[in-house]
């Protein structure tokens, strides 16, 4: 389930113009979040949104939605996951699909979250194309390992300053960069107050057991009890680094038969298919929305033709 | 005149810049595919550009490589770009 990064204008609204219980369940989602949902799905749906849809007050309920509503659809197709793998708000999202949280209070944590970053320090995240190894003795104060994603990428974020004086020099010394987009550091120690203050929201909050395994983006692990219930876990995942590759790898030795990309774009199956069961064709992989390339306009076959490959024996028909 | 980059010296670019070892081939599926379905996100493939500047001497900008999709159409350009395709 992908979290920031995997956002880009129009993602999901082919499905939801086309597919009943995916506009049902992206609609609980938009009610759940009371006027601001309204406007938000107004904004996601106009041809001109005002909202950059990098900016995590756009992106960050966007992408929780959708990778909830898509997961909310393949359960109602009777799928069952063995795990849920979220990518920073898509752990969120996996909590809320496995009952953890309910859906409102999955979206007062995330809202909390939003309003908060909205006052940290100016900051970026950019992926560097090197190994945790090569960029950890490189790091500048203020700059932190943000995510591994490939055995070749890592995200650095941080505030701006010592963020760009730090691409400048992984440059010269030959390295690749790119930003990524988002315009907040997020998962580095400039949110430090963002965890501390989630706090007692996230104390408030009734734990549930899960309904299906999460299998976590920051221990690397499944997740138990000792994780889920303990709310300062969930406070400070804006901050600690997520460790996608690593955890990835684990769940790879559970012998998946398919990995699903239950959220917009491709990002994250792109990386899985640098896993060795991927190569060897052990494993399947499938993304529900298809290339942002395609458009929205692709996304219902899209989305049909995977089911039909997913679910044995069903034609896919919906609408 | 200058040497062509062949589909093997791009898949060991590729392999290098994966990290991977060399059981896998970068290029199984087939040099048609485009780069994603093969495991190459843009930072993937904007490394790969940088190698191929560096090895090769040539010079291709951020929208020449996103006119190549597919590692053939990488190869393409680069040996258009070498005067040798």
């Amino acid at each position: 389930m992908p979290g920031q990064g995997a956002q880009y204008p129009g993602m999901g609204t082919g499905l939801y113009r086309r597919l009943e219980p995916f506009r049902t369940a992206l609609d609980e989602v938009f009610d759940a979040l009371g006027p601001a949902g309204t406007a938000l799905r107004e904004d996601w749906l106009s041809a001109a949104p005002r909202i950059p849809s990098d900016d995590a007050r756009s992106s960050q309920p966007l992408l929780f939605a959708l990778d909830y509503a898509l997961g909310r659809v393949l359960l109602e197709l009777g799928l069952q996951p063995v795990y849920a793998l979220g990518h920073s708000v898509g752990e969120l999202s996996a909590a809320a699909l496995a009952g953890v949280f309910d859906l409102r209070d999955a979206l007062a944590i995330l809202q909390q979250r939003v309003a908060a970053v909205g006052s940290a320090p100016a900051g970026g995240m950019v992926a560097v194309a090197a190994t945790r190894s090569e960029i950890e003795p490189r790091l500048i104060p203020g700059v932190d390992v943000a995510a591994v994603n490939a055995p070749r990428q890592v995200v650095l974020a941080g505030p701006r300053e010592p963020l760009q004086a730090m691409v400048q020099a992984l440059r010269e010394d030959g390295f690749t960069c790119a930003p990524v987009p988002s315009q907040a550091p997020f998962h580095s120690t400039a949110l430090r107050p963002l965890a501390d203050a989630a706090l007692p929201l996230l104390k408030s909050i009734p734990v549930h057991p899960a309904q299906l395994s999460i299998f976590s983006g920051y221990t690397t692990q499944p997740l138990g009890p000792e994780q889920t219930e303990d709310p300062s876990y969930w406070a400070a995942q804006p901050v600690d680094p997520v460790l996608f590759w690593p955890a990835l790898s684990n769940l790879s030795e559970h012998e998946p038969d398919v990995l699903i990309e239950c959220g917009p774009g491709t990002s994250l199956i792109t990386h899985a298919r640098r896993l060795p069961a991927v190569r060897n064709g052990r494993c399947a992989v499938v993304s529900l929305l298809g290339p942002p390339r395609n458009g929205p306009g692709a996304e219902f076959d899209h989305f049909s033709a995977a089911i039909t490959a997913l679910v044995p024996g069903q034609d896919y028909i919906g609408g | 005149m200058s040497t062509p980059i062949t589909l093997t010296d791009l898949e060991d670019i590729m392999r290098r810049c994966a990290g991977e070892d060399e059981t896998t081939s970068p290029l199984e599926q087939g040099p048609h595919e485009p780069f994603d379905e093969l495991g190459y996100d843009s930072l993937a493939l904007l490394e790969t550009l940088n190698h191929i500047q560096r090895d090769y001497g040539v010079q291709i900008s951020d929208d020449e490589l996103d006119s190549a999709k597919t590692p053939r159409q990488l190869l393409d350009l680069v040996n258009r770009r070498l005067g040798v395709a």
